[in-house]
């Protein structure tokens, strides 16, 4: 189990890979975003993306699910208060692997609630072309260690 | 076919619009959080239970995404949009829970010209999602990227001018159209809705004036009540426009109005002239503002103001068949006002509007030389 304690400065965690279909490209636009370029590889192909791309928010759900997989699943975290500069640099295209890339820029345990704290980092998805597609900054709400709390 | 997107320049900073009404559900949030955030407190409701949340809870990525498709579904469709770079400053401000309903206010914060692509501008809004207990459960701030509009868009039925950010005296922010006259202006006309909103008939009758040389402005004046109103002239258009009209009535207008003079003011001395409702603003304006003069056509309340004196030089014009204002209490209202300029044509309510079936032509035609030459003879 992973504590804010665990936590530092200058951490890097491999979050593993994902590879993306256009069906689930699809799926998840006609649920959330259903603008021509996401549910279509036709009317993509009109718009200047030129072809199917993935929503931004699925994007972002992407990095979520290895985030889970990788380090939020054997640790314990509390949710999130946000995130800051969210950035869609590049297209994510039907049968892009990518890759994720956690590092952890800081540990702030809470003033007013001892057991807590929060911990901040860039997120980042980088494509099968070495290309980074998806960063952002934000931040992981995380018990601390028993006992870890000043008294 | 015309363009009706917005456009980079359609779109004023202060703009407000409201849109939701997404009930979330527990097996939606479970779907979602299956699939993207697997964490015990989105999937599990007995772990849940147990957690900081004391329930199940959205993950605050399918917050997001609900939002979006209010966005696509409300906003998105009728603009010039061009995707977005990303958004900043996210924050998921309270749990978002099964049962709950979610609504967006969005606010037009910040509009920035690019300098690499000139085709392009950045806009950012102020986005917040509340439930239904009017709780703010996510706030962020929104980019979108819009097209500029094409600089050959004022042939026929593309309008000339663009939006502008007033402020009223109690300090509300709000958007007004505003056409401008090429070269010096000879003044400015401030111009008052009907109860359709600021729609394509306003603009075009904006742009008149604009064309006649002067500044021309028209306020948002509903958007106190509900923001960038742009109705046609439907049965269930007039019963919605006249409900908004109802909420919008007050001193209000009239602050409105003055902060639209206030801003034609830089062209020199300011006109008022209003249409409809805009009419009943221009009669009250014409008594209790500070504009130079004023020009009403139709307005349905002057009848029951009657005893109203205006202090600048107004011209009033009335229909013969405007069943709403019945000509034979406009005779009296007439004699009772020597000092006004009035005129009654042989025509119905909403004659100047060539939108509507009760446009006559030749009335709008006599009308509109009469508000020039009163314009000629007080502003310049």
């Amino acid at each position: 189990m992973r504590y804010l304690d665990d936590f530092a400065a200058g951490q890097v965690f491999d979050l593993g890979v994902k590879t993306v279909t256009a069906e689930e490209i699809v799926r998840f636009a006609k649920d959330f975003d259903p603008q021509p370029f996401h549910l279509d590889e036709a009317a993509g192909k009109r718009t200047h993306f030129g072809g199917l791309v993935a929503s931004g928010w699925q994007t972002a759900g992407f990095l979520m699910r290895l985030l889970v997989d990788a380090v939020l699943r054997e640790s314990a975290s509390l949710g999130s208060p946000g995130v800051d500069e969210v950035r869609w640099l590049k297209p994510v295209r039907p049968g892009d692997t990518l890759c994720g890339r956690l590092e952890c820029l800081g540990v702030e345990p809470s003033r007013s609630k001892p057991d807590r704290g929060i911990a901040r980092f860039v997120y980042e998805l980088w494509n099968q072309g070495g290309e980074c597609v998806f960063r952002m900054k934000g931040m992981g709400l995380f018990a601390r260690k028993p006992g870890a709390a000043a008294p | 076919m015309t363009d009706t997107r917005k456009y980079f320049e359609d779109i004023a900073i202060g703009e407000r619009r409201d849109c939701g009404g997404k009930v979330v559900t527990k097996e939606e949030i479970v779907a979602f959080a299956t699939e993207y955030d697997p964490q015990s407190f989105h999937i599990d409701e007995a772990a849940a239970k147990t957690s900081i949340y004391g329930g199940l809870i959205a993950s605050g990525w399918h917050t997001g995404a609900m939002v979006m498709r209010l966005m696509v579904d409300n906003f998105v469709s009728n603009v010039a949009s061009v995707g977005s770079p990303g958004f900043d400053n996210l924050r998921w401000v309270k749990p978002v829970r099964p049962g709950d309903t979610l609504h967006v206010r969005s606010e037009c914060i910040e509009k920035i010209e690019s300098k690499s692509r000139p085709t392009i501008g950045i806009v950012k809004f102020k986005n917040e999602t509340y439930n239904q207990k009017g709780e703010t459960v996510m706030t962020m701030t929104a980019i979108g990227l819009y097209l500029r509009r094409p600089k050959d868009k004022t042939a026929k039925g593309e309008v000339m001018g663009e939006y502008v950010t007033l402020k009223a005296e109690d300090g509300h922010g709000f958007p007004a159209y505003v056409a401008r006259p090429e070269g010096k202006a000879r003044g400015g006309v401030v111009v008052i809705q009907e109860i359709f909103g600021v729609n394509a008939h306003i603009k075009q009758v904006t742009d008149g004036f604009a064309k006649d040389g002067y500044l021309a402005v028209a306020p948002d004046m509903f958007h106190r009540v509900q923001q960038g109103v742009d109705l046609g002239y439907t049965q269930e258009e007039v019963t919605k426009g006249r409900e908004i009209a109802m909420k919008a009535a007050g001193e209000n207008l009239l602050r409105d109005a003055e902060a639209a003079r206030a801003y034609a003011a830089s062209a020199g001395k300011v006109g008022i002239v209003g249409y409809c409702m805009g009419g009943s603003v221009v009669w009250s304006a014409a008594a209790h503002g500070k504009f130079d003069c004023a020009v009403g056509y139709y307005g349905g309340r002057i009848l029951e103001n009657a005893a109203l004196k205006p202090r600048c030089p107004t011209l009033l014009h009335f229909g013969e068949k405007d069943a709403g204002i019945p000509i034979d209490k406009v005779r009296p209202f007439i004699a009772q006002h020597p000092e006004v300029e009035s005129h009654i044509y042989a025509a119905d309510h909403g004659f100047n509007c060539d939108h509507r079936h009760h446009y006559d032509a030749a009335a709008a035609k006599r009308a509109r030389e009469r508000t020039i030459g009163h314009f000629r003879r007080h502003l310049g």
